[in-house]
């Protein structure tokens, strides 16, 4: 998934000795950014001023960034998250998850078999933190393996592994007691 | 609450989306260009060294002229001497509390610590600490007090921060993912509930919100005239409660509890102390002292609580008629005879791993010494600190459950100070022109720095006591007082600040304290 990790240390340091240095990262990340903002967001108008305010600041602050075993893209996925964070405290709305068939599906699997989770699973929703309801987000509408979940949250693989199981633990309890 | 909404079967963005928003040139043009950055925990954690300059640029203008000139975000520092953190040296193997010159505790459970990998780390580890309280600390520790709030430039206003790392061996080590520790930060306000918590991410620069500040007053620690290490807390009986006014002890390990194992106490009817909403707490520590003059009621003091701020709770309770004080207290004599043929062997085992311990010393000798002197002047610092807090016994505590090490502060976002607006000029008292690193606004009675970004574009609080302090590229302090501020009429549209300067080649907190206090 990820590039040459050697070429792309490169790339950062010319980054870090000149602005013009950061396009070919720009290139290479402005659409999974993009993509990832776009799945928390409302419309696709605040979504580019997001993944804008992004690059803005992954651009200032290139000089700060030292890699520590996990790949550029995780850096930018914590910045992306703190926007994301922010823009909701600011305007004061509820934050936006989006979910397909094919997603619940899963998690049904996981949590309440041969049921039809859509009439509940909004309401299950709402008993969650942001960083439970991310991490179902991940795994099950975006598809993504652990190692990625990891990278994305800055946590080890297993840890994503484990913080995983306890939130379709927690939900298996939500939809138990909402069924009640 | 509704947090959520939930948006199903979005179509996925076509390439034409994805491609109509991308501009790197408009990237380039909004990020601050050619920063050229430190790390703040070399700054913070680590210690400045005495030939620091005043940092980052991005445009070192001189303000002379009528253009507005915008100024780094990054945060100018003026040269200060070399002062390290203060540091504390914790056995992994066990729970410990350290008790801060401040009054502050730190409570960190055995195990806490892992290396870059993930692995636990064993043996000593050295903790490095260091709080800020007062506007001096603040500019010279250069943590930038800005916070970005959907695009208005706010400025916090401090409780009080610390800045917490962990190492050994010089290598810096983390806290483990199933640990927490807990900081008890004493602060000196007036315990007000309108600060929030936040850490600061080091890598962007931003802070990030975590949550709404936790505030007690609490009892001053018995340490008020000794700094003491505490080496371990024996989280060993832990009191389970049954329904609102009973509870168990579990006195596992705790002979001098034995007798009480399995009794059930209750709360008595005329206890006043009792709080309903208490008796979800497990805690980690109790003490009964048996009250005189009555048939069997009990003074019980629990502490250390599982969850929660720190605090304690103190009520009054009996055995109730389910207990069987007898029984208990034949189990307790046969368990107490036992425990007192193991305690020679113990005593013997605890003398060798003493001198294990004293070897394992010897080679961080060093450090101890220093920490010796430490707790001396901590004696010294906390006694001093505590007179400045107004009420005499208490202490303002606000607690973090920390799971990473960082910059941690305890802040309350405010928007620039409004009333008077000028469009300002800065030189010295001789007319010389200044080359402005950074300018920041200083009102009394507020913990708070406002950083001018536009320093031409002043604006401030008539009503509040004003000082402005100005760093300029060679290192030099510029400031005036409120006096000055008390010549500007509100219909002033133009202003020159003719600065006091002050040269030095290191500058200390005393020097901004002499001029903002």
């Amino acid at each position: 998934m990820e590039d040459d990790p050697h070429i792309e240390k490169q790339q950062i340091e010319e980054a870090k000795k000149n602005p013009q240095g950061f396009e070919p990262l720009y290139k290479k990340y402005y659409e999974r950014i993009l993509r990832f903002v776009y799945k928390r967001m409302e419309n696709l108008d605040d979504t580019r001023e997001i993944t804008s305010g992004v690059f803005v600041k992954a651009l200032s602050n290139i000089g700060k960034y030292t890699h520590r075993g996990h790949p550029f893209s995780s850096w930018l996925y914590r910045i992306a998250l703190n926007e994301i964070a922010q823009f909701y405290r600011d305007a004061n709305k509820m934050r936006v998850i989006s979910i397909d068939t094919f997603g619940v599906s899963r998690l049904a699997d996981e949590t309440e078999k041969n049921r039809d989770l859509k009439p509940i699973l909004a309401k299950a929703m709402q008993h969650l933190s942001e960083e439970e309801v991310l991490l179902l987000e991940l795994r099950f509408f975006e598809d993504k393996d652990f190692a990625e979940v990891g990278t994305i949250l800055d946590i080890t693989e297993n840890n994503a592994k484990v913080k995983t199981y306890r939130v379709i633990d927690k939900l298996r309890e939500i939809f138990k007691k909402l069924n009640d | 609450m509704k947090k959520y909404t939930l948006k199903e079967n979005r179509p996925e963005l076509t390439k034409a989306e994805i491609e109509q928003g991308m501009d790197f040139n408009k990237i380039k043009s909004k990020a601050a260009p050619g920063a050229k950055v430190v790390s703040l925990k070399r700054y913070v954690l680590m210690g400045m060294a005495a030939t620091v300059l005043v940092s980052l640029t991005i445009f070192w203008p001189q303000i002379s002229g009528t253009d507005q000139t915008h100024l780094t975000k990054e945060v100018a520092q003026l040269p200060t001497k070399s002062n390290p953190p203060d540091t504390f040296v914790v056995s992994t193997a066990k729970d410990t509390t350290l008790i801060y010159s401040s009054g502050t505790k730190i409570n960190i459970p055995a195990g806490s610590f892992v290396d870059e990998k993930g692995t636990p780390v064993k043996g000593n580890v050295k903790i490095n600490y260091r709080e800020f309280h007062k506007v001096s600390e603040i500019l010279l520790s250069a943590i930038p007090m800005r916070y970005d709030s959907a695009g208005k430039e706010m400025y916090f206003e401090s409780a009080g921060m610390f800045a917490i790392s962990a190492e050994q061996n010089e290598k810096q080590v983390y806290i483990a993912n199933n640990k927490t520790l807990e900081v008890a930060m004493a602060t000196f306000d007036k315990a007000e509930k309108k600060y929030n918590q936040y850490l600061l991410d080091e890598k962007t620069g931003n802070w990030e919100f975590i949550k709404k500040d936790a505030v007690a007053t609490l009892a001053k620690p018995d340490s008020t005239a000794k700094v003491v290490y505490v080496d371990s807390i024996k989280r060993t009986a832990p009191v389970r409660p049954l329904n609102e006014r009973m509870f168990t002890i579990d006195a596992a390990g705790r002979p001098d509890l034995e007798i009480y194992n399995n009794i059930v106490f209750e709360v008595t009817k005329d206890c006043k102390n009792f709080k309903s909403e208490e008796s979800k707490t497990e805690w980690g520590m109790v003490n009964l002292e048996k009250i005189a003059k009555t048939e069997n009621n009990y003074k019980v003091t629990f502490s250390y609580p599982m969850s929660g701020p720190m605090r304690t709770y103190e009520v009054t309770a009996k055995p109730t008629k389910d207990g069987n004080m007898e029984k208990a207290m034949a189990k307790f004599n046969a368990l107490y005879a036992d425990y007192k043929s193991k305690l020679s062997a113990a005593e013997k085992a605890d003398m060798a791993a003493e001198e294990a311990l004293n070897r394992e010393r010897n080679v961080y000798q060093d450090v101890f010494e220093k920490y010796q002197a430490l707790q001396k002047k901590n004696a010294e610092l906390f006694v001093q600190n505590a007179a400045q807090v107004d009420m005499a016994t208490q202490v303002v505590y606000r607690t973090f459950q920390i799971k990473q090490f960082g910059i941690w502060n305890s802040d309350c976002p405010q928007s620039m100070p409004q009333g008077v607006e000028v469009f300002a000029k800065f030189e010295t008292a001789n007319g010389e022109k200044l080359h402005i690193a950074a300018v920041y606004l200083v009102e009394k009675g507020k913990n708070a720095l406002y950083n001018l970004y536009v320093p031409e574009k002043l604006s401030f609080n008539p009503n509040a006591e004003n000082v402005l302090l100005v760093i300029t590229r060679d290192h030099k302090l510029g400031w005036v007082k409120n006096n000055v501020f008390e010549g500007i009429g509100k219909d002033t549209k133009n202003f020159t600040f003719k600065l006091n300067m002050l040269d030095k080649e290191t500058y200390t907190s005393k020097d901004i304290d002499g001029i903002v206090i």
